[in-house]
């Protein structure tokens, strides 16, 4: 019998996204179209794309979910159903809803599989219960809700039930923040969000006192050593935020999450498991300070950010490999600029880093090249493990 | 069309004629102030009035928390006409568990009419009053109050909540213990906006507008929209209460500006004349790099007099095709591909989806033009 493991669903902000956490081994993928989101500013998907997403990730045996989780107003919605009668004849795998205005859609014009997005703030049996009614058959709980509580409630709905797992978190109860919608003008449930919560403020207390703090701003999740809770409970899904990432963040958090579970796939236990090079690899990611928030117990003060947004990782993107082979080479799209003395790591799907030589680049068409620019391609020779699709990483100097 | 207040002491009490009372106790309400016991003492006085009372659940709860408190409410006192609630949970179990009238509280989202329809559905004749979004406009509110039959509330004057975490977000920067009550003002580094009102209790921390909701000046407007009920919440602000009940009972101009005096924040219309929070939108993207059927790929760098790097996307490419060039700033050009060559640089007479090749260069097209065919 296969010993249960929870789905890795990764970010797919765009196409290219998508493949990026298919191969890198996510077990299904949510992206959106270039309407009915909350990220307005992302790449997005057309409905050509979808459909090659589509069928991209269903070859390698991956589930594609299409968020439709704004909250929308009444003109919003009427070119919603034909959306939705195309995401149906695409085969996508399921859509991600918060408002009970689209579920009722997409369970008249679909049906299609009925996720409730984390933006619904379900926190309790009894609000699962009241999806279910709306044709639920998963529920992305808020993220307040301990590992321990969601077990429970899928236990006793027989909803599936998905929890996030790791990247950046609202600091409000998702759905109840419209900060940018009165200051900015910008619906931060349509897609708006101007992230007022990561300023400072300068906070004036009654009793006089004064202090000037990121006192809304949220550290990271991150939920790589409650796995074992997760698989405990048998949270069905778990999730990772980051659609607006980079390629870099959708392979490398995709990358140690999918080892870590198929650690416990293999042996059924966690003893041994390389926990310290896991959490070393998400670090070398640009990060803020990390937190578990409630996935234990109630997070408290010392979840809070109180810093200004920075990059402080030792590792950047350096790009993404175009295509590899023994006779053709490799041949990389530069995402920033290096030179010949650079530190360069391919991301493999399996085994340990490759290390590439910058010494021997050259430019696409063969000729000699010193340094490479951001968006331009970059040739290497063959190195055995590489592969197209892989994200190499750049080291900084420090 | 009614007033709808909080009922917050025995001697305002005595203010409030013909309104509708709204009780907020500090278990559920996540901005209450009332015991148990206060809350019983002050739903049955004003019963006596011949006034009707809500009972107020608006805050969120996670499971072992709704659990506990809703055993408090399985004897539901039955002096309160019904309970508003705003958790779709809350909802789903006062239909499951109490007989009384439900009030929902749409305020977050319920931007549609299908919204609504979900619920009337699910909560048929014990639905009997929705709580409106203050992101609607009037002439949304009008429209909806003829098709979906149904009392409505709209907050006429009050505190517009913006943000609420469950996190103590004020006891960690007074360095004191989390559970305490801590109020204060905020000012963002980002916004023109300042003196946002702050409030940290059991439910959480809550930022709020630095203006008022203030829509009495439209009373007669959300009347004749059929507006049912018209809420002032003067919680923040309780020496105004005699001021208010004025307003509600005689809502005249004089009135209104009495109170207007006297309230302490300034007053907004926020969206009630028109909501355009998405005419934004389009500014975020480059509206030149759309996508359509005719999407052919993207060029990823080009050298120039020689070749463009490109990626194939959609149905694929093949040699001597006509192709247009759209770069960032929307310039097009026009391009044949005379020749076209593989990642490796080999010529080729075709590519598919998602290869990388090369095509001949043209000026004017930089790294993220699309190229779309003829």
């Amino acid at each position: 019998m296969e010993r249960f493991t929870p789905e890795l669903l990764a970010p797919a902000g765009n196409l290219d996204k998508l493949k990026t956490a298919v191969l890198y081994g996510a077990d299904a993928v949510y992206c959106a179209g270039q309407d009915y989101g909350l990220r307005a500013a992302a790449d997005n998907f057309t409905r050509e794309e979808l459909a090659i997403g589509v069928a991209f990730a269903h070859q390698r045996g991956a589930k594609v979910y299409v968020v439709l989780n704004g909250f929308l107003h009444d003109e919003d919605l009427v070119e919603l159903p034909d959306f939705i009668r195309y995401l149906k004849s695409i085969a996508v795998d399921a859509v991600i809803v918060s408002d009970p205005g689209v579920a009722l859609l997409v369970r008249e014009h679909g049906p299609i599989p009925l996720h409730v997005s984390t933006q619904a703030s379900v926190l309790n049996l009894a609000g699962v219960k009241a999806w279910q009614e709306l044709g639920a058959t998963r529920v992305v709980l808020g993220r307040e809700v301990t590992v321990h509580d969601a077990g429970a409630l899928q236990r006793l709905s027989g909803v599936e039930m998905e929890q996030f797992v790791h990247g950046a978190m609202c600091m409000a109860y998702s759905g109840h923040c419209v900060i940018s919608n009165f200051t900015q003008g910008r619906d931060s449930n349509r897609g708006g969000c101007a992230h007022s919560c990561r300023f400072s403020y300068d906070i004036k207390f009654e009793d006089g006192k004064n202090e000037s703090a990121f006192f809304m701003s949220s550290k990271d999740l991150e939920g790589l050593s409650v796995l074992p809770r997760f698989v405990q409970e048998g949270i069905v899904s778990l999730k990772v935020e980051g659609r607006m990432k980079s390629p870099l963040y959708a392979a490398t958090t995709t990358r140690v999450y999918r080892r870590a579970l198929d650690f416990w796939k293999e042996h059924g236990h966690w003893d041994n498991a390389p926990w310290g090079e896991w959490q070393e690899e998400l670090r070398r990611l640009p990060h803020r300070d990390a937190t578990e928030a409630s996935l234990v117990g109630p997070a408290g003060a010392d979840s809070i950010f109180d810093e200004r947004e920075h990059v402080d990782s030792a590792w950047g993107m350096a790009g993404v490999v175009l295509s590899a082979g023994p006779e053709r080479g490799v041949l990389l799209e530069c995402k920033q600029s290096f030179e010949q003395d650079a530190r360069l790591e391919a991301l493999t799907f399996e085994g340990e880093t490759v290390t590439l030589s910058a010494r021997e680049m050259l430019a696409p068409d063969y000729s000699a090249l010193t340094r490479s620019k951001p968006s331009s391609l970059v040739r290497f020779p063959w190195t055995p493990g590489l592969a197209a699709g892989q994200v190499v990483r750049l080291g900084k100097s420090l | 069309m009614k007033g709808a207040v909080y009922l917050l002491s025995l001697e305002e009490l005595a203010l409030w004629n013909d309104v509708d009372c709204i009780v907020a106790v500090k278990e559920f309400s996540r901005r209450g102030t009332l015991s148990w016991e206060d809350a019983s003492v002050l739903a049955h006085a004003a019963k006596a009035k011949g006034l009707t009372v809500s009972f107020e659940w608006d805050a969120l709860m996670e499971e072992p928390r709704f659990r506990d408190l809703t055993l408090k409410l399985k004897n539901f006192p039955s002096v309160f006409d019904a309970i508003r609630v705003r958790d779709a949970g809350a909802a789903w179990w006062a239909r499951e568990n109490l007989n009384c009238d439900i009030h929902l509280i749409l305020e977050a989202g319920h931007h549609n009419q299908m919204a609504i329809e979900s619920w009337k559905q699910r909560l048929g004749a014990r639905l009997t009053r929705i709580a409106l979004s203050p992101e609607l406009p009037l002439s949304v509110i009008r429209q909806w109050r003829q098709q979906l039959g149904l009392p409505l509330e709209v907050m006429a004057l009050g505190p517009l909540l913006l943000f609420h975490s469950p996190r103590p977000l004020l006891s960690s920067l007074a360095s004191a213990p989390e559970g305490s009550e801590w109020k204060a003002t905020g000012a963002s580094e980002e916004s023109p906006h300042k003196g946002f009102p702050l409030q940290e209790n059991a439910h959480g921390t809550l930022m709020f507008h630095p203006k008022d909701l203030g829509l009495l000046e439209r009373w007669s407007d959300m009347q004749a929209a059929g507006i049912d009920y018209a809420r002032i919440d003067h919680r923040l602000q309780s020496s105004v209460a005699p001021l208010v009940a004025n307003f509600i009972a005689s809502p005249q101009d004089e009135n209104r500006e009495a109170l207007k005096q006297a309230w302490n924040t300034d007053w907004m219309r926020g969206y009630w004349d028109v909501n355009k929070s998405d005419v934004l939108f389009n500014k975020l993207k480059n509206q030149h790099l759309g996508h359509d059927e005719r999407l052919c790929g993207e060029v990823l760098e080009g050298k120039r007099e020689s070749w463009l790097a490109i990626r194939v996307r959609g149905p694929g490419l093949t040699r001597g095709a006509d192709l247009r060039v759209i770069n960032p700033k929307g310039e097009e050009r026009s391009l044949k591909l005379s020749w076209l060559k593989d990642d490796a640089f080999n010529a080729v007479e075709s590519l598919s989806e998602g290869q990388v090749g090369f095509i001949p260069w043209s000026s004017g097209a930089p790294s993220r033009s699309k190229l779309h065919l003829n």
